[in-house]
């Protein structure tokens, strides 16, 4: 019995042997045509949300987990599932996606408009496209790695490492870097990490490198709700994400795809994702910001 | 990016207008007519019908409003403020979020620069406003149930900024 050893999909882990392992079965499954190639794009993570659909899981979110559901359904696989007709326009469709997508109608702010459109259904249909695919819904339901062993740090932390905000101190710090998609104004040391991370995104991800915009940087302000705690932007050391120009709104209990996609690589460089916060009441999933060890290790 | 695209529509009725968000109340007024210049996302398609909840002098949107195209199951809502018809500044709601500082002559709207923080404040600033003068213009008509959910609509937006 072959063994998945970490995550396989959006937002997974991704090891090489994994993705290759995961490939296979989903071409066996009948749901990938793409290469075997040990490496997980696009390709590989819709093929998983097809494989989840076809056995009609209750929330698929394009990714294997070992010992999940669908880790023991590839595993099982005794001929080639069907794929699933695609979605078509038309509000029974829409309802089946809402349903599927996001376990049911959703609304998550009074102001947020019925996610199921027949626009966005036709859009999963689509397969090909790429800012379809990226920026779709994603339930919140991040992988057990997530931000594991990486630590938020706190305001009083922050003060410590690099200065209160707004100080000469905090500002002699900053700088503008092209970090890829975009130029970011923002923590030095940071920036340089975030070049990196791109970097990667671009060579493995590279449709959605081309999406992914800056929603905001360095921004000196109280957290949200607090009169005593800093934001992370206050230092320049947090950076909110959009992909195509949408934003996922402040606690949302939705994620975009394109997002989840990105949260392994920043987490692998020590950043902690906003979507993984104990406080579920305060999701974030556009945010992403310094783990404290990253920052320690800048030697500011 | 978004484009434009004008078109002549009805302002409907107050009563008529929120489908299932608010009781019909009263009598329906007549509808008048009232131009508007509407955003449509270049990935998205843009609904019909499209209404607009606000004030409509000289027969074109005009100031903090809503824009509302299509239905229930289909809707996509600019939330923000127009001049003469055409659109100024707002958040765009498919379900995600787009932010319009502003829009080009040719209507392409222009999005804040991640590096300003107070643009963004100043987009959601306005969608905040223009969901609260939704909900005074609604409850002018008489549709407060209508009133009241735009009102935690702007409070939404508050929470999101």
């Amino acid at each position: 019995m072959p063994i998945l050893t970490a995550s396989v999909g959006l937002g997974g882990k991704n090891r090489g042997v994994d993705v290759g392992l995961v490939q296979m079965l989903l071409t066996q499954a009948g749901v990938y045509k793409g290469p075997e190639n040990m490496k997980c794009g696009r390709d590989t993570m819709q093929a998983i949300e097809r494989f989840q659909h076809s056995f009609s899981m209750a929330h698929p979110n394009g990714r294997v987990d070992p010992h999940s559901e669908t880790w023991t359904r590839l595993q099982a696989v005794p001929a080639p599932a069907k794929v699933p007709a695609r979605v078509a326009s038309g509000t029974m469709a829409v309802d089946r996606y809402a349903a599927t997508m996001l376990g049911g109608p959703m609304r998550a702010f009074p102001f947020m408009a019925n996610q199921a459109t027949a626009a966005m259904a036709a859009k999963f249909a689509e397969e090909g496209d790429a800012y379809a695919y990226w920026t779709g819904f994603s339930r919140m339901s991040p992988p057990p790695e997530v931000n594991q062993g990486l630590a938020c740090p706190r305001s009083h932390q922050m003060i410590e490492l690099l200065g209160v905000p707004k100080t000469k101190e905090v500002v002699a710090r900053l700088s503008t870097v092209a970090v890829g998609p975009f130029r970011m104004y923002g923590l030095t040391p940071a920036l340089n990490s975030m070049s990196t991370i791109f970097a990667k995104v671009r060579t493995e991800l590279p449709d959605l490198y081309e999406l992914i915009r800056l929603d905001g940087g360095y921004n000196p302000r109280y957290i949200r709700g607090s009169t005593t705690e800093w934001s992370n932007h206050s230092w320049g050391a947090a950076a909110d994400l959009k992909i195509g120009d949408n934003l996922v709104p402040f606690k949302s209990q939705f994620s975009m795809r394109g997002l989840d996609a990105l949260v392994p690589y920043f987490n692998e460089a020590g950043w902690y994702w906003g979507g993984g916060y104990h406080n579920q009441s305060r999701n974030d999933a556009m945010h992403f910001e310094c783990g404290l060890a990253l920052l320690q290790s800048f030697g500011l | 990016m978004t484009v434009v695209r004008t078109i002549a529509m009805l302002v409907a009725p107050a009563a008529l207008a929120l489908g299932t968000m608010g009781p019909a109340i009263g009598a329906t007024p007549k509808a008048v007519s009232c131009q508007a210049t509407a955003p449509i996302m270049q990935h998205f398609s843009t609904p019909r019908p499209w209404r607009w909840l606000g004030d409509c002098p000289n027969g074109r949107a005009e100031g903090l409003g809503v824009l509302r195209m299509g239905s229930e199951d289909e809707l996509t809502m600019f939330i923000g403020r127009m001049h003469a018809g055409r659109p100024v500044a707002g958040l765009l709601d498919h379900g995600l979020l787009m932010m319009a500082k502003a829009f080009t002559p040719a209507g392409v709207a222009i999005q804040p620069d991640g590096n300003h923080p107070e643009e963004k404040t100043a987009v959601f600033t306005t969608a905040r406003r223009a969901a609260l003068a939704t909900s005074r213009w609604l409850a002018a008509r008489g549709n407060h149930a209508s009133a009241a959910w735009y009102r935690d609509m702007a409070d939404g937006i508050r929470e999101t900024e």
